[in-house]
């Protein structure tokens, strides 16, 4: 088995609907870039090389580039953009929450196989409620830098707390054992 | 019919696992929010917070109970060229939001899609069911036994979170059924016998095949009676008829070679093919006029033999066996074996390429005791030589050739009449001028 001639066959051999799932992902790091050029300053360096891992993401949705992806794409919005409050952070979550949802859905099937309508109108349905609930937290956000309110040591170090508390919780929910087939 | 249960329960993958999506949504969720902790830089925490929210929905909606799944062809036979199904069956679980298929090819088996890979969302209806289905269309390209699979069957949560499978399902055989290659005859069996078929007899008897109104005789029925002659004439009149009858008709494939290829795409056929095509159709013409028929394999590998039989259910028989030859030369064929169950009055038909003279020794064994022997020729012209095809291999195979011409000459010269397979109307000929030898014997 050579897992480059089956990538290959793969590509080759995209559903319509694999299609337009890799065009999304293309669409998210494109606008990506484009609110990152609009809110800060980005060196061309950073830019080649977003665009190269942007092509690897679209060729394996499947596979830790996306992940790794997304964390360039966190860092070079750290390291160009100076304002925290930059209110194109919210177009730009919104990109990385496309990016992430279209390499999912593509990953979930066979790259051949034709995905059902009703998929994609759940995924939008879905996509738009956690859009929402991110405007809503951005707004809460901005709310708070306007009322001037800081948590100082204390807040980060609760938020370092919650984090780990969060993985932890997490670790554990997703190793319990499953049921044995009833049948 | 394939109705076995496949269990991949000892599958590694056979459990809920996370995926590259989940872990990608959780570790991007963690990264911003310690960048954003450890920065002061809130927009990063914005920025990991959608997925954030989407981990936490995949955790909620996780499938805690392993699905159970097996691979079933409906049909019980299939014929070559016809359309089925190959469904797979996913016991439903709480949480399961997409479940895909991937059929892989068999040798001579049409995929629908091509690829074989099927996706199903799981539907609310769905849920309230035990199983769901996922359905694939297969097409044996050729007869035989055939494998349709293995399958490999998966399933994700929502937002593609985890992941079941893929597991393995194993392949399942399916016997397909030779098509019949169109063939029909309006001429008679040579020597009819029994008195169930529907050969008109040359004597009268009870039969449905008007004969003549003649004046009635002691003995016959009182049905026949023909009322308006007998009205007319004073004197009491029947309808006489032709008895009905029904012959044996021995039918003898030759399967010890298989030359050229079978590719239903590109519509080519082996000589094996056009064989028990022409078999096939032979026996279903022979039974559904009522006659008896047999049938006799000669191979070494599936040396098959049925007895004689008449009706529907027989010609599902005489398709069946034909589903199952293979090609093997025989080393040395027993003459008694050959004429087994052939009694007077027999039709042998015997179906072959002709590539080795054997089976052509055996027809002029047979003609010579007294059988009525008709030989097809299966090696139609498109059938391609065997091996490959360089300048000393196209010499060898027209030599072959020209040695089959002379033996071919032989039999006729024998008397065995050897006549090309053409489909409809090939033994046309053939059969009618058996029955007029025969009529003019009788004379």
């Amino acid at each position: 088995m050579n897992p480059m001639k089956d990538l290959l066959e793969d590509l080759r051999s995209l559903s319509q609907q694999q299609v337009l799932l890799r065009a999304a992902i293309a669409l998210a790091l494109l606008g990506f870039t484009t609110v990152l050029l609009i809110a800060g300053e980005s060196s061309v360096y950073a830019l080649v090389v977003l665009s190269l891992l942007s092509a690897c993401c679209i060729i394996n949705p499947h596979t830790v580039l996306p992940a790794a992806v997304m964390i360039y794409c966190l860092a070079v919005w750290w390291a160009g953009v100076a304002d925290p409050f930059d209110p194109w952070a919210v177009p730009a979550t919104l990109c990385l929450l496309l990016l992430h949802t279209a390499c999912a859905l593509s990953a979930a099937a066979p790259a051949q196989a034709e995905l059902p309508r009703q998929l994609f109108r759940t995924y939008a349905v879905r996509l738009a409620l956690v859009a929402g609930a991110t405007i809503v937290l951005s707004l809460v956000a901005y709310a708070q830098e306007a009322w001037g309110y800081s948590g100082g040591l204390i807040a980060v170090l609760s938020g370092l707390l919650a984090l780990g508390l969060a993985v932890g919780l997490h670790y554990w929910v997703v190793t319990v054992r499953q049921a044995e087939p009833t049948a | 019919m394939s109705l076995k249960r496949q269990s991949a329960r000892t599958h590694p993958d056979n459990r809920w696992g996370v995926t590259h999506a989940h872990a990608r949504a959780v570790l991007v969720f963690a990264v911003a929010a310690l960048g954003a902790l450890l920065a002061q830089r809130p927009d990063l925490l914005l920025m990991g917070s959608p997925l954030g929210m989407v981990a936490l929905w995949s955790v909620l909606s996780r499938p805690t109970t392993v699905p159970e799944t097996r691979l079933v062809i409906p049909a019980a036979h299939l014929r070559e060229g016809q359309w089925s199904r190959a469904v797979v069956g996913v016991m439903t679980c709480p949480h399961t939001e997409l479940v895909s298929s991937s059929l892989t090819h068999g040798t001579q088996v049409d995929l629908d899609p091509e690829r074989g890979a099927r996706t199903h969302l799981v539907t609310a209806r769905d849920r309230e069911r035990a199983e769901l289905h996922v359905s694939t269309r297969v097409r044996p390209g050729r007869w035989g036994l055939r494998r349709v699979g293995p399958v490999l069957v998966g399933a994700t949560s929502p937002w593609g979170a985890f992941r079941w499978g893929p597991v393995p399902i194993e392949h399942q055989t399916v016997k397909v059924l030779p098509d019949p290659a169109v063939f029909d005859t309006s001429a008679p069996a040579p020597h009819p016998q029994g008195l169930v078929g529907q050969h008109r007899s040359r004597f009268p008897g009870d039969g449905s095949e008007f004969n003549t109104i003649r004046t009635f005789q002691w003995g016959d029925r009182l049905k026949r009676i023909h009322w308006a002659r007998s009205l007319r004439t004073g004197e009491l009149h029947v309808t006489s008829s032709y008895a009905d009858q029904d012959t044996h008709v021995a039918i003898i494939v030759d399967a010890h070679y298989d030359l050229g290829s079978s590719d239903l795409a590109t519509r080519q056929s082996s000589s094996l093919d056009y064989s028990v095509r022409a078999a096939a159709a032979v026996a279903e013409h022979f039974l559904h006029q009522g006659d008896r028929v047999s049938l006799q394999v000669l191979s070494a590998r599936t040396p098959l033999s049925l007895p004689p039989g008449t009706g529907r259910r027989h010609t599902h028989r005489v398709l069946q066996a034909l589903a199952l030859v293979q090609a093997q030369p025989q080393e040395q064929i027993d003459p008694r074996r050959v004429r087994h169950g052939m009694g007077p009055g027999t039709l042998a038909v015997m179906i072959s390429a002709l590539v080795s003279p054997a089976p052509l020794a055996q027809a002029a064994l047979l003609s010579r005791s007294g059988t009525q022997v008709v030989v097809i020729d299966a090696l139609v012209d498109d059938v391609q030589p065997p091996g490959e095809q360089d300048d000393i291999a196209r010499l060898g195979w027209r030599i072959r050739l020209m040695e089959r011409e002379g033996e071919v000459r032989r039999v006729r010269a024998s008397g065995v009449p050897v006549v090309p397979w053409r489909g409809p109307g090939s033994l046309d000929q053939v059969l009618r001028s058996l029955a007029r030898h025969r009529q003019g014997a009788a004379r």
